[in-house]
């Protein structure tokens, strides 16, 4: 089923924006069009689908939007950002749903002040702004009812997520003034709304940071606690290796072997342990050309590498949405091709990968694998970011069976055909 | 808008996509929808050559270099020659034309000219040539040529 992220009035984004997430989604553009914003709101998105409306959501490493005054896109200098922004799932199929949100400036913070659930003809909205008493609106082939609604006398719109809402509460939502707006049937549908926007955004969002920590020559077995730099993929990879059960260290280790061999970075990754001990330090070893050289002595691509490849292969049993920024730093162009097919062949039903990117090499080798059958067409979403004078605008791209762009916006490259044309002088 | 779409044999690539002209600007400028139609045979002729090859990569990123299903392509160069109408050897081209729906050519050889003109092998619409790459953009802005067989 495709998933389209809506939203509007965030950062560079002051109009209205559709976006198709699918099994791999590629963001492509200049710096500065939004791409990182893109991807905080996919996990955004997760957390709207998955009952957990708190502030912070706008500030998790490794994206830190700021304040509402930094979210909320500026009008103009003099007249300050705009009163609220959204944020919406839609599913599309049969009978297309959506849950939006909308965000107002509490305390200097965005809070959500309304929700509103569409289900084929069928809506429902709660709102609750600074001095108006909570109210809910229904709407339903023709009937609509708009009435004072407060359930929850302490609590606010972001602590009484939709879900709450279907058909459970239908009889204090009917007494309170929605009587005779839905039918039994209608609730069941609100109530399956719900429910597939919360499976569809079941994926678990999990974010790397566009630059990876640096390689240490010897690390102390201390924590694993997943960073966003990958600071922790040593001690991972020390544990995985140091685990009695070693299929998974096998497998990850077997997977890693053949990404290094055909993209030339690496013939092998081994654990160097420095004493008998779990608790001795390690040292992380990359066999090269029949050689064993220390992490901190390769190419600093295998360090940047890693991080990709070990959460990628040690999370394959999870649902999970990756949300990756610029996976292809400090990469030779086979390297960033070849991690395209690495994405590619990682891709199941369980997961998603959104990949914020300024490599051709690697949207051309996902290109290349949806032409190899590897990956069908509506596998991939390519979002193009333009920058315009109002703000940016996203244009999903599509592809065919040949991987070829079927639907390119006039402006999609023009700097590198100019740079062509400048380049053969003509 | 509807595409527009150009075949360009290998013969006059250079001429038609290297060489400073109103085609090379129209391929590459933000105006229309302006489609490079290659595949099969003459795409590998067009790419022997390593300035064009370079040229066809970057069009293909940018959604400007349109392709053609290959068995579709095999099948009706099959019929083209079983059918014994065409004068030139070129039938990978008009093949190409026929199941892409392009009706614009750039060509330097007179007989593949004439088979493209030939309204029992090109039709509805018919066929046309360019030679002179300096005099033909404006004219391909304002003809949509392609999807029409696709």
């Amino acid at each position: 089923m495709a998933v389209h992220l809506q939203f509007e009035g965030i950062r560079c984004f002051a109009e209205p924006q559709d976006a198709v997430i699918r099994p791999i989604t590629l963001l492509v553009g200049e710096n500065s069009s939004g791409k990182t914003t893109f991807l905080a709101l996919c996990r955004i998105a997760y957390a709207i689908a998955n009952r957990m409306q708190t502030v912070p959501l706008f500030n998790e490493a490794p994206f830190f939007l700021g304040a509402y005054e930094q979210i909320a896109t500026r009008r103009s200098a003099r007249k300050g950002p705009v009163e609220s922004f959204s944020v919406a799932i839609l599913l599309g199929g049969a009978v297309p749903s959506s849950l939006r949100y909308e965000y107002a400036s509490r305390v200097g913070q965005p809070t959500p002040r309304a929700w509103r659930l569409e289900v084929g003809g069928l809506a429902i909205q709660h709102t609750e702004q600074d001095g108006v008493p909570p109210s809910v609106l229904m709407r339903s082939s023709g009937r609509e009812a708009r009435f004072p609604f407060a359930p929850f006398a302490d609590g606010a719109t972001q602590d009484h997520p939709p879900a709450l809402w279907g058909s459970l509460m239908a009889p204090e939502i009917e007494a309170a003034g929605g009587a005779g707006v839905f039918t039994q049937s209608d609730w069941e549908s609100v109530d399956q709304a719900l429910r597939s926007i919360q499976q569809e955004l079941r994926r678990r969002p999990y974010a790397i940071a566009p630059i990876r920590t640096s390689p240490l020559r010897t690390y102390d077995p201390i924590s694993a606690a997943p960073s966003p730099e990958g600071s922790h993929i040593p001690m991972v990879l020390a544990s995985l290796s140091r685990s009695a059960h070693q299929e998974q260290w096998n497998s990850v280790r077997s997977d890693l072997r053949e990404f290094g061999s055909k993209s030339g970075l690496f013939d092998e990754i081994e654990i160097v342990n420095k004493g008998k001990k779990d608790s001795d330090p390690f040292q992380v070893g990359v066999k090269s050309g029949g050689r064993m050289f220390n992490l901190i002595d390769v190419g600093y691509g295998v360090s940047q590498a890693l991080p990709i490849l070990v959460e990628t292969l040690q999370r394959a049993s999870q649902f999970e949405t990756f949300l990756i920024q610029q996976p292809e730093v400090h990469l030779h162009p086979k390297a960033q091709a070849e991690l395209g097919s690495f994405f590619a062949n990682q891709t199941d039903p369980k997961r998603r990968f959104v990949i914020e990117t300024h490599s051709d090499y690697l949207v051309d080798r996902i290109r290349m694998e949806v032409r190899r059958r590897l990956l069908e067409p509506e596998d991939v979403s390519l979002l193009y970011f333009e920058r315009g004078k109002s703000g940016t605008t996203i244009h999903n791209l599509e592809l065919d069976r040949n991987g070829t762009i079927t639907n390119p916006p006039p402006g999609f490259r023009q700097f590198f055909l100019k740079e062509e044309l400048d380049l053969l002088g003509v | 808008m509807s595409d527009v779409c150009l075949i360009v044999d290998a013969n006059v690539a250079h001429k038609f996509l290297l060489q400073s002209s109103a085609i090379t600007q129209w391929l590459s400028r933000p105006l229309g929808n302006p489609r490079l139609v290659a595949a099969g045979k003459l795409l590998r002729e067009l790419a022997a050559n390593d300035e064009v090859r370079k040229k066809l990569v970057e069009l293909e990123r940018a959604g400007r270099l349109r392709s053609a299903d290959a068995e579709r392509l095999h099948r009706e160069e099959r019929r083209l020659r079983a059918a014994a109408v065409c004068l030139s050897n070129d039938t990978h081209i008009l093949a190409l034309a026929i199941v892409s729906g392009t009706r614009t050519l750039a060509t330097n050889d007179n007989t593949l000219a004439t088979d493209f003109k030939n309204k029992q092998i090109i039709d509805q619409p018919r066929g046309r040539i360019y030679r002179d790459p300096t005099k033909h953009a404006h004219l391909l802005r304002h003809t949509p040529s392609c999807g029409i067989a696709r």
